[in-house]
């Protein structure tokens, strides 16, 4: 009963028209930012701090979580429809999104992504609702070697995500763990292959990548050949997805939802992990894994509603601990401190009009996203319709506008060109840059918990197996590693032998 | 979008700079005439931005606009660097941490590309913000006199929680460890969050926290030994002071200060200056800082270029004594 009473606290804070109207202001800046390429949900949350500054906690709250889960939405339409996506999670749904919409089923792809994310989204906020304590507990039990098996296993099974060979695969994820190291040594204070550039101190920027590797290596790739740029164009079937398809998306949608919301308790990669599991287990458990690729609904409906799922289930630590792990929360903490709010673990007894009232209205917001942007997709779909000329150059304007008022620094555009060019040789070698992405998302953050769990060891490499999810996470890895390499290296003898004869 | 009377704009500017050369009272009198840009060494969004944004309001109600740019970028080397580069006119200031004004010269391999002695006009301290020693609750002290008896038990097996090397509660840890002589080891975070968390779970048995972190204490979720503010904060009065707890005067170097481009004109830099100490003085301003643990000093320009002169020398010899203990 308990859990029912808070939920009406929570309605009755969440559905106040004022409360209403930020929700919706949220969840619409944070779909166009996602939409527009070059800047993240991080940046325009700290862009638009000081104007929450005026507000009352509960809606600033509120309008920045829209704005953090509406740009987990925004970014996989770009995903879809030009390959380009906003954020690191929706990577993996261009894979099999871009896909479908060359093949004319951007429409489909679209809804799928905003059914499978509320859907996601409304368990997730359910499971916040009753379990968000207890599951906080469990985020605690994670240390720096629980986190490096996790880690382990994310970059072993990336290289499974991949459909070509599996040697590029990990040189990709390699080379991804090689640029994830530039930028400042943590644990020494010295700057690694920066270059003398004090700009690449804190590292390589997610989105020149992003922006560089996905969007503009699309870009070259459809400027050279005619043909195959005016396909997309011509054949588009069916705005809404089909029986069918609902049919094929919905397990997918179910495992998603499970995986985004376990990965997202953990602070840290955990979000980001999601999106590249439940792709990674869609394709695992298909009977036809040599559809993914190649637009298969299954590869956006799981990921999709898994990083929607994650990015609920993230705020959990912050909300049941005050302890904000990632950059989002961090801001939102920061949002309520200069409110005169000093979150901890007494949050939820303190503010409860504030915890119930925010937790609901992610649903509310899940919801306007749904409403708004199903409408949305066949004019999404019509901006393929527009012709590449203006299309290409209007794409590049904006990423450019996008990354540069992030920290008004021209040479974050230099890295964006630099991304280009190194994304289509890479494209041209036949390497794929989701993998490297992963490997540059997760390098960082393996390194981290390495040397942090060999600190706190004292330099014994025991801890990774004294610990037994540590452990469990190794052999799963294992697991996979093995799974992913036999059958690749039988391939190959088989090739050999046939070509022998 | 440029307008096209650039010539005229030119032109203008032209005047007003020639007019600040041979007549600085004059421009001054007319200051501030456009707005003010205050560009902020970190993100939004923490102490550092939140000083920033406390400058912003008091300047702004004596009659200024403000404009509040956040460059975060390199530990705050860039927002540095942009300052430095810009015109004395007051026009652009800087709202920085210590770290890239006092520390990072000596602590970074590669020098930054400024010398904050120099290429500043130092205008005004802002605050101070208290530090909190952090225990895990399972050890079993009470006062931080036990914890240093503790610690000295157990040379090199406790660990302390910062939120990265080089960082003030790594910094501040270091400068703890050569007053006591207790021997912990540090254990880098990615975030203050983060150290914090490792000090509720135990992977750290120690750190030093922000006064944030007294929610935690208050939830029973760490334990807090003693506070470096001058005085006990209002919101945990029971947590003692450095001076009570034994380390008399013992500070973080978590301090924040206003600056603008080297060779602004003095009177210029008095009258910012004066507002700021003016607008810091205001009761509801004190008050809502000292919540969060702020202890505002608006100090004159010459005291703010002492107190760099100072730091620069007393965190380059701790500095000096952590490299050689990291190795």
């Amino acid at each position: 009963m308990d859990i029912l009473n808070n939920l009406g606290i929570g309605f009755s804070i969440a559905l106040q028209p004022s409360k209403l109207l930020y929700c919706f202001v949220g969840t619409l800046v944070g779909t166009l930012i996602g939409v527009l390429p070059g800047i993240g949900p991080t940046a325009t949350i700290a862009m638009l701090l000081p104007l929450t500054f005026a507000l009352d906690p509960t809606s600033a709250l509120i309008m920045m979580a829209g704005i953090y889960y509406g740009a987990q939405y925004g970014g996989s339409i770009t995903a879809i429809l030009i390959n380009l996506p906003g954020e690191s999670s929706s990577a993996v749904t261009a894979l099999d999104g871009y896909q479908m919409a060359r093949q004319g089923r951007a429409g489909p792809a679209l809804a799928t992504a905003a059914l499978g994310s509320f859907f996601a989204g409304t368990v997730a906020t359910l499971i916040v609702a009753v379990a968000a304590p207890p599951l906080s507990a469990v985020a605690l039990k994670f240390g720096p070697p629980e986190y490096f098996s996790l880690m382990v296993l994310g970059l072993v099974a990336s290289v499974i995500i991949a459909s070509g060979a599996i040697s590029k695969a990990l040189g990709m994820v390699v080379l991804g763990i090689l640029l994830g190291l530039v930028g400042t040594d943590r644990y020494t204070a010295t700057p690694r292959f920066t270059m003398g550039f004090f700009e690449l101190a804190d590292g390589i920027e997610i989105i020149s990548i992003a922006v560089g590797m996905f969007g503009l290596t699309e870009i070259m790739r459809n400027l050279e050949d005619e043909k195959t740029r005016d396909v997309m164009i011509t054949r588009v079937t069916g705005l809404m997805p089909t029986r069918e398809d609902i049919r094929a998306m919905t397990a997918p949608i179910l495992r998603g939802t499970v995986i985004g919301s376990a990965l997202g308790i953990l602070p840290g990669g955990g979000a980001v992990l999601s999106s590249f599991a439940a792709y990674m287990v869609e394709k695992k458990v298909s009977k036809t894994p040599e559809r993914f690729g190649k637009g298969a609904i299954e590869g956006v409906a799981a990921p999709e509603s898994a990083n929607n799922a994650a990015a609920q289930t993230s705020f959990i630590p912050m909300l049941t601990l005050g302890l904000p792990i990632n950059a989002v929360s961090a801001l939102m903490i920061g949002a309520m401190i200069m409110q005169g709010i000093v979150p901890g673990p007494n949050i939820v007894v303190e503010q409860p009009t504030l915890f119930w009232g925010v937790i609901v209205s992610m649903w509310v917001g899940n919801l306007m996203l749904v409403l708004l942007n199903l409408p949305l997709v066949g004019i999404w779909v019509k901006l393929l319709s527009v012709p590449y000329y203006v299309l290409f150059p209007a794409i590049v304007a904006f990423s450019t506008i996008g990354v540069f008022s992030v920290n008004s620094n021209a040479f974050d555009l230099y890295s964006i060109s630099v991304f280009g060019l190194l994304g289509y040789l890479l494209i041209k070698l036949g390497c794929e840059p989701v993998p490297l992405l992963l490997g540059f998302v997760l390098g960082p953050m393996l390194e981290d918990q390495l040397r942090r769990s060999m600190i706190l060891s004292r330099g014994s490499a025991a801890i990774f197996f004294d610990r037994p999810i540590s452990l469990t996470f190794l052999v799963i890895a294992l697991a996979v590693f093995c799974m992913g390499i036999i059958p690749s290296i039988r391939q190959k003898r088989e090739e050999v032998f046939s070509e022998a004869d | 979008m440029r307008k096209p009377c650039a010539p005229i704009q030119f032109a203008v500017l032209l005047a007003a700079a020639l007019s600040l050369q041979a007549l600085p009272a004059a421009a001054q009198a007319n200051f501030p005439g456009k707005p003010v840009r205050i560009i902020v060494a970190t993100a939004a969004g923490g102490p550092t931005d939140y000083n920033a944004r406390l400058v912003a309001e008091v300047l702004q109600r004596v009659g200024y606009q403000v404009v509040v740019d956040n460059r975060g970028a390199a530990g705050g080397v860039l927002a540095v660097q942009a300052v430095t580069k810009s015109a004395p006119d007051g026009y652009t200031l800087l709202v920085s941490h210590a770290s890239p004004i006092v520390i990072f010269q000596s602590l970074l391999p590669e020098k930054p590309p400024y010398d904050a002695l120099k290429d500043l006009t130092p205008i005004s301290h802002l605050s101070n913000v208290a530090t909190i020693a952090l225990v895990n609750p399972e050890v079993p002290v009470k006062t931080l006199q036990e914890f240093i008896a503790y610690a000295k038990a157990r040379p090199g097996q406790l660990n302390y929680s910062s939120t990265g090397t080089g960082n003030m509660p790594h910094l501040t840890g270091e400068r703890f460890k050569m007053r006591t002589g207790v021997d912990l080891v540090h254990v880098p975070y990615n975030s203050a969050p983060q150290a914090l968390t490792a000090i509720i779970t135990g992977e750290a048995a120690f750190g030093f926290q922000s006064p944030d972190s007294l929610e935690q204490y208050k939830a029973g979720k760490v334990r807090a030994l003693a506070t470096s503010a001058k005085k006990r904060l209002s919101n945990a009065p029971d947590v003692p002071t450095m001076d009570e707890a034994g380390l008399p005067g013992f500070t973080s170097g978590a301090w924040y200060g206003l600056y603008g481009p080297a060779n602004m004109p003095k009177p210029l830099v008095d009258k910012i200056q004066a507002d700021v100490a003016k607008g810091l003085a205001q009761p509801d301003v004190i008050e809502r800082a000292t919540k969060f643990g702020f202890e505002l000093i608006a100090s004159t320009p010459e005291q703010l270029a002492a107190h760099m002169r100072s730091e620069v020398k007393s965190w380059s010899g701790v500095i000096e004594a952590a490299k050689i203990q990291m190795k």
